[in-house]
Parts: structure tokens; sequence; C-alpha cells
């Protein structure tokens, strides 16, 4: 269930062409993948306070910067990225999201993003960055962890 | 999908996988490496119509069967037929005659009530009160114990009292899809490897996350409770690694090809816990079928009726898949089976039953005497023990108290006394609790069956520590 709900929602998040209307990534530009030279991300600021809402929203834990629960996520969001990029240039995994994950349509209305009553989104179908799946991983990540299952 | 539902849901499948979190206190003796499976005729069998043949008309009408079409094993078994004198047929064959050589019959059985629940209970536990697990369920739990995460489908079971206390979960198995689907979770379809949710390399590093998450999570977790939640969660997460080993055997077409359940209900099920077993994730199956408590319908015959000869056929035909595809699997060495039920039935109603407000019929009611039917190589004996005997005024037969002599199990027509008893599920159950290899298990010790007057029984003498209880 966690797989398939870190795939479907993530995606339908980033489709929001306003960044206010997104839930969990407004902050989160999905062209943005740059590393300075210490193998930090450009945007670790953002990224920060994405895995903070993240993690208050699924599982009502605090996980500021430097702690432990903040460091594991962290450290799976950026394996995640980097490795699933390097598969990406290799050729070894498509641009394309995984057809289930792709956010084409309004998941409650059944309609395109165009035609249903919330068109100010796009379609979201690719992934060159890499960036959506190691989110959607982040998610999948916290959805089965046990302070949401078992709370 | 609200938050809610997904909870539901993944609960659901979190208590499908877990595994118990027993910790047992000593090693205890290892089980049997044996494979378990329990054929249920729920409802309450009438073994006068087929291994206790009676032949005494307000037992059996004359259009059912006749003393000269009573049939014999090469093993001593004494058996009624199907219809119009032929055979329980299972694979062109009689049954009785295909598994003389695997099959022990125990008549006489005294199933001590006449209430469903209780007798299944008693049929399946050993012991009339509650308390005590299905020994599937028990079995199943030594085995999980012995081998952590790695039987994610110990205990696989179609209904009837399938009660395991919390010990291990009772995973029930009906259709096919959900559990393939179970297998493969990161396939929306698992017949298409390319249709993941996510990428096998990102699954596996979530997983190695969640792993060093949970370890750190139960390290600095003080409360018992949470600990023991947090350590289930974990072993559940285990446990769907080795479900998906479930995937080869049930894909097999070749040596298990999709069955449907029309010649019996319970084909589909068998052959996913055999698939189960073929995988090695899975001890016990606990087949249960239903449509036995037949009353006023007890001696119809026609196709689609819910006459008793129909349903005894249908348990067979689902008995002989089980070996045939068992030997196919080289599984049937270690396997085995028994055979039972809540109780037995009477003799025909007098006055008879009232069906409609105009009509009556000739059906059979409860009756605490029964038989069981034990199968697989340490049936090293087959044949049949036990009596049972007609007498005038009583509504159904008559069990024959039997006495211990050596090694050896006699019939007596003693009154009651300290030296001699009925058979009962208690004895049964202590005999298969030793083939087991699980009576002096803490867990068996934690649930006795047998009553303080008890004895034990051979029942079958070569079996290892039937001797004491």
């Amino acid at each position: 269930m966690a797989n398939e709900m870190g795939c479907v929602a993530v995606p339908q998040d980033f489709a929001w062409t306003n960044l206010l209307d997104r839930k969990y990534f407004a902050l989160i530009d999905p062209t943005v993948n740059t590393l300075d030279a210490n193998g930090v991300p450009t945007n670790i600021g953002d990224i920060e306070s994405t895995i903070e809402l993240l993690h208050a929203a699924f599982l009502n834990e605090a996980a500021p910067p430097g702690s432990e629960a903040f460091k594991e996520t962290y450290d799976l969001l950026l394996t995640v990225w980097q490795s699933g990029l390097q598969r990406v240039t290799d050729g070894n995994e498509p641009i394309a999201l995984p057809q289930r994950c792709k956010a084409t349509q309004d998941l409650l209305e059944y309609k395109s993003f165009a035609q249903s009553s919330n068109p100010n989104r796009i379609p979201i179908v690719t992934d060159p960055h890499y960036v959506i799946r190691a989110w959607m991983a982040v998610v999948n990540y916290l959805l089965s962890d046990a302070r949401f299952l078992l709370n | 999908m609200k938050r809610r539902h997904f909870l539901a849901q993944s609960t659901l499948a979190t208590l499908a996988l877990s595994l118990p979190s027993r910790a047992f206190a000593a090693t205890p003796p290892p089980p049997a490496d044996k494979l378990w499976v329990f054929v249920d005729a729920n409802g309450a069998w009438d073994p006068t119509i087929f291994c206790d043949p009676q032949t005494d008309e307000t037992f059996v009408k004359p259009d059912v069967f006749t003393s000269d079409q009573l049939m014999t094993s090469p093993t001593g078994v004494s058996y009624a037929p199907f219809k119009d004198g032929q055979p329980y047929t299972v694979g062109g064959q009689d049954y009785f005659q295909k598994y003389a050589q695997k099959l022990l019959v125990i008549n006489g059985v005294d199933g001590e009530t006449n209430n469903h629940n209780v007798g299944s209970r008693n049929a399946w536990s050993g012991k009339l009160g509650a308390g005590v697990p299905t020994l599937g369920g028990l079995l199943a739990a030594i085995h999980t114990g012995t081998a952590p995460n790695l039987l994610p489908l110990a205990f696989l079971s179609t209904g009837g009292y399938d009660e395991t206390l919390g010990l291990v979960p009772a995973t029930r198995v009906g259709k096919t899809d959900p559990l393939l689907k179970l297998t493969q979770p990161n396939l929306l379809n698992e017949n298409n490897p390319d249709s993941y949710f996510h990428h096998a390399e990102v699954i596996a590093a979530i997983r190695q996350k969640q792993e060093e998450r949970t370890a750190r999570l139960i390290s600095e977790q003080g409360l018992p409770q949470i600990k023991a939640g947090l350590q289930r969660l974990q072993s559940a997460r285990d446990a769907e690694m080795a479900l998906s080993a479930l995937l080869g055997p049930l894909k097999d077409t070749t040596v298990l090809p999709e069955v449907s359940g029309n010649e019996s209900p319970l084909l589909p099920s068998a052959r996913i816990a055999l698939a189960a077993m073929a995988a090695g994730i899975c001890r016990c199956m606990n087949l249960s079928m239903r449509g036995f408590d037949s009353h006023s319908n007890h001696d119809d015959i026609a196709p689609g009726t819910a006459g008793h000869r129909l349903r005894l056929q249908e348990l067979f035909i689902a008995i002989d898949y089980v070996w045939d595809r068992a030997a196919a699997l080289g599984l049937s060495d270690k396997m085995v089976m028994v055979i039972g039920s809540d109780f037995g039935r009477t003799r025909y109603n007098n006055p008879n039953f009232q069906v409609g407000s105009t009509g009556t019929a000739p059906g059979k009611d409860h009756w605490p005497i029964t038989s069981t039917m034990i199968m697989g190589d340490d049936v090293t004996a087959p044949g049949v023990i036990g009596q049972t005997e007609i007498q005038d005024g009583v509504a159904g037969v008559m069990a024959k108290r039997v006495v211990v002599n050596g090694n050896q199990l006699e019939m007596t027509g003693d009154d009651k006394s300290p030296s001699n008893t009925l058979i009962r599920q208690t004895h049964i159950h202590h005999i298969l609790r030793c083939i087991a290899g699980v009576k002096d298990h803490d867990l068996a010790i934690r649930y006795p069956v047998h009553r303080p007057t008890d004895f034990p029984l051979p029942l079958l003498p070569n079996v290892p520590g039937w001797e004491t209880f």
C-alpha cells in the first residue's frame, strides 16, 4: 500500500502549478538536482524544510536537521536520487515515471487536469532528474513506518 | 484513499503477514519435519454410511445401500458404497482401496457433545472446553518458533475451528489472485515485472533504511508493548520477503494446474496451500468444508442437492487431490492428514423431521459417536481400530470401551471402570502431538488436552512417546 501511495500521491502534488497549492512539495523544484563541492544539494534548506514537514505530517514526529530521524530520511533521499539519476543517465531506467505513477488526471473526478474543476495543474509524466522518484521513495518509507502504521 | 482506510488495510496486511513475538523460555525439542493437513467435514458427518457402516434399516435405507454391498479394503476396513453399490471414486479408483496402505480409521470415537461449535473445537483442539488452540495453529506456532520470519503462511485455513489464540496468524485462503499480489507488492501486475511502482533498487534502499530506523526505534524504546509492536512490524517485513517464494509454485501450472471448485469446493484452497508448502512457507493447512449438517436432506443423491454422500464424495476428491499433488511436489512422504468432523449422526429420526408446512422427511440428527481418519506414512499399521454397536432404544451407535494391553488396544465389553475408556479426541490428539514430536514442547505443555483420570492409548503404537501424556 505504501508502494502505491508513494507512487501516486507525490506526482499528484507536483502537478499543481501554483506552488502554494501543493501540500508537501511547495519548496521543491524537480529540475534542481545539483550538488555543491561538498556533495550537499544546493537547495539543502528547502530539502530540510520538506523533510521536517513530511515527518510532522505523516508521523507526527519532529525531525529537525541533525536529528537521527532527519539524517535517516535525508540519506535515503540522497541515495535514491543519485543512484536513480545515474541509472537514467546510463539508460538503465527510463525518464518517464512508472505508468501508474503518472499524474495526468484528477483522481476524484476521473477527468484530465484541464477538464477538472481544478485546472491549474499540469501533467507530470517524466522525471528526468529523478527528483520526483526520490521523494516518492521518501513518502513510501514514511507511510510504511511504525509510527504511521501502529500509532 | 483516506488515511483511515489506508491504516485499516495496512493493518490487515500486516496482521496477515505478522509472526508471533513469542519468545520461548528454554530451547524446546525441535518438531518433527512434517506437513499437516486437517480435513474438516464441518457440520457433523455420518460414519454409518461410509467408514463405520451400519445396515440396520433404522440407520440406512435399502436404497442407500444394503449389507451385501459393503466392501472391505486390503487392510480390513469395512466401508459402504457411494451409490448403486459403487464406491466413492477418486481419480477413477475406489478411495478406500487406493489409500488402504496409509489409512487408519478410528471408529467409535466419543465426541462428547451434540453441539456443533463445541464438537468442532473438540475435534480440532482435542479439548471440549475453550482455551486450547486448534492443532494446526499449535503446530504452526511451534514450527514458526524454530524458523522465525520464514513461515509467513505457517497456518492456512478455510474456516472451521481455526482458533490459534494469537500464537500464529490463521491466514484464510480463497482466491489465488490476492495472494499473488501479496507476493509482489511492488508490482501492479505480478505477471509483468515492468509494472513496478518503484525501481527494485529503490525498494532495496527503502528496506535498508527501514531496518536501520526500526532498529534505532527499538533500542530507544522503553515501553515493552511498543517495543513488541516494532519487533512484530520488522518480522512482518522480513516475512514479506519469504512470501515471495510462493510465486514460483503457484505459477507452475505443470505441477499445480489451475483447478475449479466444481468437483470439490476445497480444491482451489488446497492448491494454494500446497503451493505454500512447496515454497517452504507453510506447515499446516486446515481444509474445512461445510455442508455436512444434512438432517432431512441426508439421503439425497441427485446432483446439486444437499445430500450427505455428495459432500463425502467431494471430500474424498479433495483428499485425493492433496495426496496426488503432494506426491508430484515431493511432499507426500512427510505429510500427515487428519480427517474428522464435529461428531456423528443418529438413526433416522422417528418421528420424521417436519419439512415445510406439510411434508416430513426421515432425516438424521446429531450424535456424539463419530470416526476419525489419519493418513500418511506414520500410519504403520493401517486398517481400523475402535468399534461401535447398536443397542435397542438408543438413537445412535454406541462406542465400545477399550483397554490397553501392552502396546495393543483391545475392545472390552466391560462397564465403565478406571482401566477402560472410550476413545476420545483427547487420545487422538495425544497421538498426533507424538507424531508431530511436540508432546514435550512448552507450548504443548501449556495447552494440555487430557484430564487427570485419562490414560494414553496405543492408537499408533509405533509412534514414540505415546505411552505417557
